[in-house]
């Protein structure tokens, strides 16, 4: 059985946790936060010269913590896929939902869609006369740069998540995702604000906001708690709309993993029900919850 | 919980995918190499230009002369015989005035007699002349009488068919379907108001889904607003909404139920002249587009088949320009009253970013019905 690294990103940092093989069992061994080896820019991202450097960083990690027989899983920013959903009436067969995906996903991707790898999830959302069916597609030279990473560092490619589902995975293992309950999980990060609502356990869409800034260029508690608050709104009325939801009960966690301290404390104090997420790995606090959540099995 | 894996699920739009659907529809005509069923199977930038096949010509066909060819007697016969005729009594009038000069003595009435000889043959020549030019008219006006009633008597005889009137009453009310579509697409096109924009339409009967770009969940509501109060008679909902990743904006999705729309004309529109092979059909929407500004990149079509004694092909064409121009070609084939109809119409804004309203595309799907050969 192979250690597992689970790499997920920040905006800050990137984030890396490890699963280590036993004889018997693999745990959960650590999980930090550790520098970039470049700037982080969404748009330069993935360049080669970039995604080159975070192979050496993968690479020495895997060397200092001796490991041999390594798996990589990989979470990425939403803002590296696009995420669609298709509606359809409830009796389109196959070839229609396809015929329709293949016009919403080409209507709605930039650049050529045989670039992108679609992937037709299991997520379906029952609206009554429709249903909505979750799309996701990634550029392919995301996915092959992120092969070829994990071929330098002489490893296996387990999984590739987006940030969503790894938090997802978090907030499942850890029972907060609980029938008949919906959650709006709240990621505050460097430069963005990304808002992820589940509904009856299943991912619905992402918010993503601006951190935004006032004339001196620090942030803006208002701004940010009048960015809450409008998510947090939307997502409850959205979710009386929906016929498929038992509860309009919406639970409000909330994770920081930026620069810019007290956020977390404007959350805590004008939202009741909020609930801060952190992580404590072998007597360890950490916050890579990210990288923990997509680990998990 | 749902399965998100990026790596271990397959490519819905898969190449054997596409391979495999390419095998199982037929071509009927020899046609370009990628598949003309799926016209979103390639963007059109990677496109390269296929060579058009080449149309055999139909056979010129002729207007049909009336049976009536009126023939007028050459009008230079008549006065030669006239001329003949005055010729003709000279001689007489010669013996008349000698017979005159031998009997008289002491009065000379010989040129009394002379101005009546001549006016009697004025008279004997005009009413010749008249005689030959009026009796050429009659007869004229007669064999034109007959051939008015011939001509009369002739629709009675050419009556059409009852299998003619259905044909025209298919085309008809196709064309009025065309109509009834299209307007309410172009009159959708307008609620979209100042701040927000229409971003994309899909015409795929019955289905008819739009979606809408605003800058905010308020924006969006006041287009709804919009179509609520402008559209009253249309089944209109508002099927589903996503923020756009990285803006404020927000998408929404809306469908039309088609079959609450009213119907043109009573279901049924005049038709114009029709379209009697692709490549006539080729030619009308060159002259649309240029009209409306906008150019055709791309044109192809097959034979699928028959309908109602019409050759029905499958056209498929790709139009880029404004979005105006793009409505406004849409509201010219609208009114142009042909014998076509529309099976899939996609239009799209080609920058998804900025939705940039000069930069559209539309792609479009209809059936000729061609007179058979």
């Amino acid at each position: 059985m192979a250690d597992i690294f689970g790499i997920a990103f920040t905006e800050n940092k990137w984030q890396l946790s490890h699963i280590k093989a036993t004889e018997n069992d693999s745990v959960l061994h650590s999980a930090q936060e550790l520098e970039y080896p470049f700037p982080f820019v969404y748009d330069s991202f993935f360049d080669q010269t970039n995604f080159a450097l975070m192979a050496l960083a993968v690479k020495e990690q895997k060397m200092e913590k001796g490991i041999t027989d390594l798996d990589l899983s990989f979470s990425l920013p939403v803002n590296f896929a696009a995420v669609k959903r298709v509606a359809l009436p409830i009796d389109a067969d196959e070839a229609t939902i396809k015929e329709q995906a293949l016009w919403e996903m080409s209507t709605f991707l930039t650049g050529k869609l045989a670039d992108y790898k679609i992937i037709k999830t299991d997520s379906v959302f029952d609206l009554g006369d429709f249903k909505e069916h979750l799309f996701m597609a990634i550029h392919k030279n995301i996915i092959q740069q992120i092969v070829n990473l994990t071929q330098k560092i002489n490893s296996h490619l387990k999984r590739v998540w987006l940030d969503f589902s790894s938090f997802q995975s978090y907030l499942t293992h850890h029972d907060f995702i609980r029938d008949g309950e919906n959650q709006l999980l709240v990621k505050i990060d460097t430069f963005q604000i990304k808002s992820h609502l589940y509904i009856q356990g299943q991912y619905y869409h992402t918010y993503i906001d601006s951190l935004p800034l006032n004339e001196q260029g620090a942030v803006d508690g208002g701004a940010f708690l009048s960015v809450l608050r409008k998510h947090f709104n939307d997502s409850k009325s959205l979710i009386r709309q929906l016929p498929m939801a038992l509860s309009d009960r919406l639970q409000l966690y909330f994770w920081n993993s930026g620069t810019v301290d007290g956020l977390s404390e404007v959350v805590m104090n004008n939202f009741s029900s909020a609930e801060l997420l952190t992580a404590t790995v072998n007597d360890r606090q950490t916050n890579a919850i990210e990288a923990i959540g997509l680990v998990l099995d | 919980m749902a399965d998100y894996d990026l790596i271990s699920n397959s490519d819905y739009f898969s190449e054997e995918e596409k391979e495999k659907k390419q095998e199982e529809v037929p071509d009927l005509q020899p046609s370009p190499q990628t598949d003309e069923d799926d016209v979103f199977a390639k963007p059109e930038s990677e496109q390269p230009p296929e060579p058009e096949p080449e149309i055999p010509s139909p056979p010129a066909t002729e207007a049909d002369f009336s049976e009536d060819v009126q023939r007028d007697l050459p009008m230079d016969e008549v006065p030669e015989q006239a001329e003949e005729r005055v010729e003709s009594t000279e001689p007489d009038r010669a013996d008349l005035l000698e017979f005159i000069e031998e009997k008289q003595e002491g009065i000379n009435y010989r040129p009394l007699i002379y101005i009546a000889l001549v006016i009697i043959l004025l008279i004997v020549g005009y009413f010749a002349v008249s005689k030959f030019l009026l009796g050429g008219k009659e007869s004229a006006e007669a064999e034109e009488a007959v051939a008015e009633k011939t001509k009369v008597e002739q629709p009675a005889k050419n009556a059409p068919s009852p299998e003619e009137l259905k044909r025209k009453e298919f085309l008809s009310s196709v064309a009025a379907t065309v109509q009834s579509n299209l307007n309410l697409l172009t009159n959708l096109s307008g609620v979209a108001g100042k701040k927000s924009r229409i971003t994309s339409i899909l015409l795929y009967n019955p289905d008819f889904l739009f979606q809408i770009f605003a800058p905010s969940r308020a924006e969006l509501a006041k287009v709804n607003m919009n179509l609520r109060n402008q559209f009253s008679q249309y089944k209109i909902s508002l099927i589903s909404t996503e923020p756009r990743p990285g803006t404020n904006g927000i998408l929404g999705l809306f469908k039309v139920d088609l079959s609450s729309a009213p119907p043109a004309a009573g279901g049924q529109q005049e038709l114009s002249s029709l379209l009697e092979t692709p490549q006539k059909a080729r030619e009308w929407i060159d002259y649309l587009a240029t009209n409306s500004g906008i150019k055709t990149k791309d044109f192809r079509f097959k034979n699928i088949g028959s309908k109602e004694s019409f050759a029905v092909y499958e056209i498929s064409s790709t139009i880029t320009g404004s979005l105006s121009g793009c409505l406004a070609f849409l509201e010219s084939m609208a009114s142009s009253g042909k014998n076509v109809s529309i099976h899939k119409l996609n239009l799209t804004a080609q920058d998804q970013k900025t939705f940039n309203p000069k930069k559209y595309q539309l792609r479009i799907i209809f059936h000729l019905y061609a007179p058979s050969l």
